[in-house]
């Protein structure tokens, strides 16, 4: 099978000496809806700077489209072309005297002119609902702003990946709705998403796949349900078992569905279910 | 705090090489004459120009004003006097034996030069900073072909100041929250915590911040998207009349 980006017996240290991955085997298809879960500490922002190519691995390999990393400057700058990665805190992101300038940042180092650079400006603004804040100076952006530009300045590039730190992080409902929404119309757009998330009831509803990682290690590499469907496992990796489930097995239990009806991910689905 | 302040489309579409070169222009007429009049005549343009395109409120004209002005009053002021063995023309004071703390007709003159030189200089600068956003000087220190570094410096010590503050201010709230403030001791203490706090974790951000540019294709070089002015003529023509107001008014004083 044909993986858009894998990673083979992948171990990552800190220069001090700190582990943070070991020998992690992922494999995600084109197109793939994919969260990547876990307790802070457990590996999830290291790993995807290993896919986004600024952590190097000591041990083990990245692959994307079956072609393993070159970390030269060329190699690195071709793969972020590819592979795009919005940080978990905006402020981390943006670094530019404006809106505009920001979200130009990525487009101009890929070489693209001024005006192209405009014109892609121009369109991403419109679909993040930015177009009045471009030439605000950063420092005056609310939170959720903040966020959506970090994800303009990398949606912009159109990567083919876009990796997300806990997108829901920062955000008041609202913008983490917001936000959710547009994770959403990425998938739609046939974009290859992977998210870091601790919101248990998002990842049932929008992902394909999970990764669990504990302490640095692969713990569960399957579809959504079947974690959270999996107590033993949940409470392994000090998950939190999301609340459609909850009540999903309290229907069970009192025989109101079968035991083995699927599993459903969002309310409408729990609605159907028990009709 | 200026950088907040609204500013008109109009006035933002200027070129920014126009006004800085206006602002510069006219500082260098006033500091070159130093004639009151002159520098009167300078500070009224800029204040009506900064009062037209600017959404100023009182409180803030005062908060930004008061400080400075009142700093080039009292160093225009100590420029008056001197210590002699005469008495003065217009002040005198005796020190000690025959020395006096005195004030001459040539020593007001040249306060009251000094002081409306700077003060016409001062409404130039603040001309171009409520006119003139970051952007709008990175876009200026590109025109004057300044190194790349600079640039690039500038745009991120930009950037940090704010990210600094807020960390400082978050940390004050944060020490203030646990009676930081309770006796002198105390407030040492906390402001070197903070002081020593401040510095790692701009160092964390910077590691941070450094990878976030990385992921978006950065290869040693931060480039900057063209801003598009309006190079109206009409600009250019009123900041040469007004340069040249200012030198003929200056010229006239000087000659009367």
């Amino acid at each position: 099978m044909d993986y858009i980006i894998n990673t083979k017996g992948l171990s990552y240290s800190y220069h001090n000496g700190q582990k943070a991955l070991f020998d992690v085997n992922i494999a995600i298809k084109p197109g793939e809806k994919t969260a990547v879960i876990g307790s802070n500490g457990s590996g999830k922002s290291t790993l995807f700077l290993c896919l986004n190519g600024i952590n190097k691995p000591q041990k083990g390999d990245v692959f994307f489209k079956g072609n393993k990393i070159d970390y030269s400057s060329k190699g690195l700058l071709n793969l972020r072309r590819s592979v795009g990665i919005v940080f978990q805190n905006p402020d981390d992101m943006i670094f530019s005297s404006s809106v505009r300038q920001d979200i130009a940042f990525g487009l101009l180092n890929m070489g693209f002119s001024n005006s192209q650079a405009e014109e892609k400006i121009k369109s991403i603004s419109k679909f993040l609902n930015l177009e009045g804040l471009l030439d605000k100076p950063v420092h005056e952006l609310s939170g959720g702003e903040k966020k959506r530009v970090s994800l303009a300045g990398v949606m912009v590039m159109e990567p083919e990946v876009i990796i997300l730190d806990e997108p829901g992080a920062y955000l008041d409902t609202l913008n983490a709705k917001t936000v959710y929404k547009i994770i959403d119309s990425l998938s739609q757009k046939g974009k290859t998403v992977i998210i870091s998330s601790h919101n248990m009831d998002f990842v049932l509803n929008w992902a394909d796949s999970v990764i669990v990682l504990k302490e640095g290690k692969v713990v569960f590499n399957g579809r959504t349900e079947d974690l959270f469907l999996n107590n033993e496992l949940l409470n392994f990796a000090v998950l939190d078992e999301p609340q459609i489930i909850k009540i999903y097995n309290m229907l069970i239990n009192k025989g109101v569905i079968e035991a083995g009806a699927p599993v459903p991910k969002n309310i409408t689905e729990l609605e159907m279910l028990i009709k | 705090m200026i950088n907040s302040v609204y500013i008109t489309e109009y006035i933002k579409n200027v070129n920014p090489n126009i006004k800085t070169v206006f602002a510069l222009s006219v500082i260098l007429s006033c500091v070159i004459f130093k004639e009151p009049l002159g520098c009167i005549f300078a500070m009224s343009v800029m204040w009506a120009l900064i009062i037209k395109n600017c959404r100023l409120s009182r409180h803030l004209i005062c908060h930004i004003v008061l400080w400075p002005v009142l700093f080039i009053a009292f160093s225009s002021f100590m420029v008056a006097f001197d210590i002699t063995n005469y008495k003065g023309e217009i002040f005198s004071f005796k020190i000690i034996n025959s020395y006096f703390l005195t004030v001459n007709a040539q020593g007001a003159k040249k306060a009251i030069r000094l002081f409306f030189t700077s003060a016409a200089s001062l409404s130039s600068m603040y001309f171009l900073s409520f006119t003139t956003p970051v952007n709008d000087v990175v876009y200026v220190l590109k025109t004057i072909k300044c190194p790349k570094e600079i640039t690039e410096l500038f745009m991120l010590i930009y950037r940090f100041i704010f990210i600094v503050l807020n960390m400082a201010h978050s940390i004050i709230t944060a020490q203030n929250c646990r009676m930081a403030q309770r006796t002198f001791k105390t407030r040492i203490n906390a402001m070197a915590l903070m002081l020593s706090s401040v510095f790692v974790l701009s160092y964390n951000k910077s590691l941070f911040m450094y990878n976030a540019m990385l992921s978006r294709c950065y290869s040693g070089d931060i480039n900057f998207l063209n801003e598009k002015y309006d190079n109206n003529r009409k600009h250019v023509l009123f900041a040469v009349v007004v340069v040249l107001v200012i030198v003929l008014i200056s010229a006239l004083e000087r000659v009367f």
